[in-house]
């Protein structure tokens, strides 16, 4: 015994390791995938015909994947990214990303908060896009593997073996989509924590004056430039009315007279899981309906799959959202 | 490359698979440890190793110089300290310097813009870079003291500057201890190799499950616009930072220490929990203790420490504490903290309270609350983004007002879990409680085991995510 510690210890961290790994709960699993997904988003070099850029409600609420079910054959990437904002820079990085040759076509999800300045510091893009070579080449080549390590906190371990609360589910797509949905569905809780998001941060003139010389200038240059407002709860459509200083009607009548083409996705129905992002099935709704009116005001021919058909389940998401 | 990444387990596997081989010689040891130390260091940005080299040729070079010329010492001292501390101002506090200059000479009346003119590489920090300097210095110093002799052998010397499990962030070893250490082949024994595996185990634990799980907690607190307004958050705010920086930095030291035993090498102690200190002069002689004795050894004692009587003592000791905060950072809240440090600790000298509190009933456990704290109020300022920050949180603090509402999202109650962890880890330090005299020496020895295999267990399932180690940014 004395003589074998350091074997002894690592046979039996071992063993623990392989264990916990198997028996623990598959939902657990998400962390590699979510640093591969963000890593590809951010580095891959690939273009896209079609570009959305915004914010958390823009790359949870548009699933390029049910898209393409309608507009087949189009390549479209998600390029939303937390707290993001429709900045110069980001705006500069969703061109960067269009096929030349391709459709060029840009979306824009606008809301109150990708106006702000402090959004305007992209922080989480700017944060993996600081990533070393090193964290990219680990990120992107051996976070697929790294599944059966991922790690979780003992609040979460609990919930997921034990509680009877809703749970929070996610799963990470190579088109930049996040598809997120609780189990069992359940009404979104208090809205009081985004009431701070904007004291001292309202919706910056100067960013959306931005916004339209850019969709000026892409539409001179024969990019089409589209824009929607993601759909949110109720509550906090209000709260965005009352608080942020944005004043939809007006934007939209100036991106209008920029080039731009606003999308109207107003309709009942849609589901938030937490006052602010789609579920999934609603997220799927919308992008079905973007993709149908895109689609005829470019002349696109569409197609109309029978529902159940439209997109793969989560579970059907291949490692690491590939 | 950090400790906690993959990469750096792939060069720890490849490094002690040929360190038996290598350590047979004397070239083997110290060319092997300087080769992997420069590969280790050169993987942040190899440009950084150039750094590493020159501030070692000058401490080797000053040293045989010193040593062939004995009457010229005091010079080739004070040369190779104008090296070592101009290379640290360029790289850490032209920025800090040429702002403030810049912001005096506007207030009266010169506006020069300083920062635009300074060149692009002293913005970037090199990682360690004030861990290898202070190592360094101090083998100049010792060697002019005439505590030990130069070293003759270029790659002996390098394999003491740039040892890669201390090269970064410590503990800084005086050369004095390290290099007697190199000069002979140390084999490791089964004890050694498992005091090994328990200081790295328990490193990788206190820093990737700890201190990473506390970060996500303490860095919304801080980045909080507006910063909620209740005290008992800001307690925990600040509690989770002392305890994050307390595992980041001590989970550090202890894999330092523990992969130096596998290679046959005793690093001191760098941290002996300093938040069971009942005293602030304790929690000194517990906290970074390699840093405090480096500036007690370079920096107190050569200004005349408390020999030149009381009041010089005081002016000592604050110009030591506020060094060591500028050592830490290039900003008033560093130097702030320093003399936040300094102020209690004259208290503490002038009223003697920690004795006089300890006569009384209980009066060790309120010693121990009374210096968490002074030591809590100065963490804040180590912190805070800034002066106007920590002013604002320290007077939330003090108000002890009975607020909530503040977010207890995921983070917040994670972090509160694991300020829990951390609290009663110190506790069962503080109560004195041995788990030795709970188990027979065989039945302790399979807890350790099992102990240690569980904390590998915990590192790999529980750790937060992945962040750089507070202290490399120093």
């Amino acid at each position: 015994m004395t003589r074998n510690r350091v074997f002894l210890a690592l046979v039996l961290a071992s063993t623990l390791i392989v264990l916990i790994g198997l028996l623990r709960p598959d939902a657990m699993r998400t962390v590699s995938r979510e640093k591969w997904f963000w890593t590809w988003k951010t580095h891959s070099d690939r273009k896209f015909d079609v570009v959305f850029v915004g914010d958390s409600r823009t790359y949870r609420g548009i699933s390029p994947e049910s898209m393409t079910d309608i507009l087949q054959g189009i390549r479209i990437l998600n390029f939303g990214y937390s707290s993001g904002s429709l900045s110069a820079l980001m705006l500069g990085e969703a061109e960067r990303r269009l096929d030349p040759a391709g459709r060029r076509i840009i979306v824009l999800g606008v809301t109150p908060s990708s106006l702000t300045p402090r959004a305007a510091r992209d922080e989480q893009y700017r944060q993996e896009k600081n990533r070393t070579s090193s964290e990219i080449i680990e990120n992107l080549y051996l976070s697929p593997f790294l599944t059966y390590f991922d790690p979780t906190t003992p609040i979460r371990f609990f919930e997921e073996i034990g509680s009877r609360k809703a749970r929070f589910r996610e799963a990470f797509y190579e088109s930049g989509w996040v598809a997120g949905w609780k189990e069992p569905a359940g009404p979104p809780g208090s809205i009081g924590v985004f009431a701070n998001d904007f004291t001292g941060n309202a919706v910056s003139p100067m960013l959306v004056d931005n916004v339209l010389r850019q969709t000026e200038a892409w539409t001179r240059e024969g990019i089409r430039v589209y824009a929607f407002r993601p759909p949110t709860s109720p509550e906090m459509t209000d709260l965005e009315k009352r608080l942020s200083g944005f004043d939809e009607e007006t934007f939209r009548q100036r991106f209008t007279r920029a080039g731009g083409v606003w999308v109207d996705v107003a309709r009942a129905g849609y589901r938030s899981y937490d006052h602010s992002h789609l579920d999934k099935e609603s997220a799927e709704t919308l992008s079905r309906l973007v993709a149908e009116i895109i689609g005829r005001s470019m002349g696109e021919p569409l197609v109309f799959p029978a529902q159940d058909s439209v997109s793969p389940s989560p579970g059907a998401a291949r490692p690491g959202g590939v | 490359m950090p400790f906690n990444s993959i990469i750096f387990l792939v060069f720890a596997a490849l490094f002690f698979a040929l360190w038996p081989l290598a350590k047979r010689t004397d070239n083997g040891r110290w060319v092997t440890i300087t080769a992997a130390s420069l590969v280790f260091y050169g993987w942040w940005d190899w440009r950084f190793i150039f750094l590493l080299l020159g501030a070692g040729l000058n401490d080797y070079a000053t040293a045989r110089a010193m040593a062939a010329w004995p009457s010229w010492k005091r010079w080739f001292l004070v040369a190779s300290l104008a090296g070592n501390l101009g290379s640290l101002s360029v790289f850490k506090y032209a920025g800090f310097i040429a702002e403030n200059v810049g912001l005096l000479a506007a207030a009266a009346g010169h506006p020069v813009d300083l920062m635009s003119k300074l060149p692009a590489f002293t913005l970037i920090l090199p990682i360690g870079i004030s861990f290898f300097t202070f190592q360094s210095m101090s083998y100049t110093i010792d060697v002019y003291r005439g505590h030990m002799k130069p070293v003759t052998n270029l790659f002996h010397f390098f394999a003491f500057l740039s040892m890669f499990p201390q090269l970064v962030a410590g503990p800084i070893v005086r050369a004095r201890d390290l290099i007697p250490q190199l000069a002979v082949r140390r084999d490791t024994t089964e004890e050694s190799r498992w005091e090994g595996m328990k200081l790295v185990a328990g490193g990788y634990f206190k820093k990737v499950v700890i201190a990473d799980n506390l970060a996500p907690f303490v860095n919304t607190a801080f980045a909080a616009v507006p910063a909620p307004e209740s005290s008992l958050y800001w307690w925990l705010a600040v509690g989770a930072f002392a305890f994050q920086i307390l595992f980041d930095f001590g989970g550090y030291s202890d894999i330092a220490r523990g992969l130096a035993k596998w290679m046959g090498f005793d690093f001191l102690v760098n941290f002996n929990h300093p938040y069971t200190s009942t005293s602030l002069r304790e929690f000194w002689s517990r906290w970074h203790i390699s840093l405090s004795t480096w500036f007690r050894d370079y920096v107190y004692i050569p200004l005349g420490g408390s020999k030149k009587g009381e009041a010089r003592g005081h002016v000592n000791m604050w110009l030591t504490m506020v060094v060591s905060g500028l050592w830490h950072g290039a900003a008033f809240h560093f130097l702030a903290w320093g003399a936040v440090h300094a102020l209690f600790l004259s208290a503490e000298r002038i009223t003697g309270w920690p004795e006089k509190l300890k006569k009384l009933p209980g009066g060790s456990v309120l010693a121990l609350a009374a210096v968490l704290f002074q030591v809590l109020i100065a963490w804040v300022f180590f912190r805070a983004q800034d002066m106007a920050q920590a002013f604002a949180i320290i007077g939330t603090m003090l108000e002890f007002n009975s607020r909530t509402g503040f977010p207890t999202t995921e983070a917040f109650k994670v972090g509160v879990l694991y300020l829990s962890v951390g609290l009663a880890m110190e506790l069962f330090h503080f109560s004195r409680l041995d788990a030795r005299k709970w188990f027979s020496p065989t039945v302790y020895r399979s807890v350790e085991v099992a102990t240690v295999a569980v904390l590998i267990t915990f590192s790999v399932f529980l750790r937060g995510p992945g962040m750089q180690f507070i202290y490399f940014q120093f």
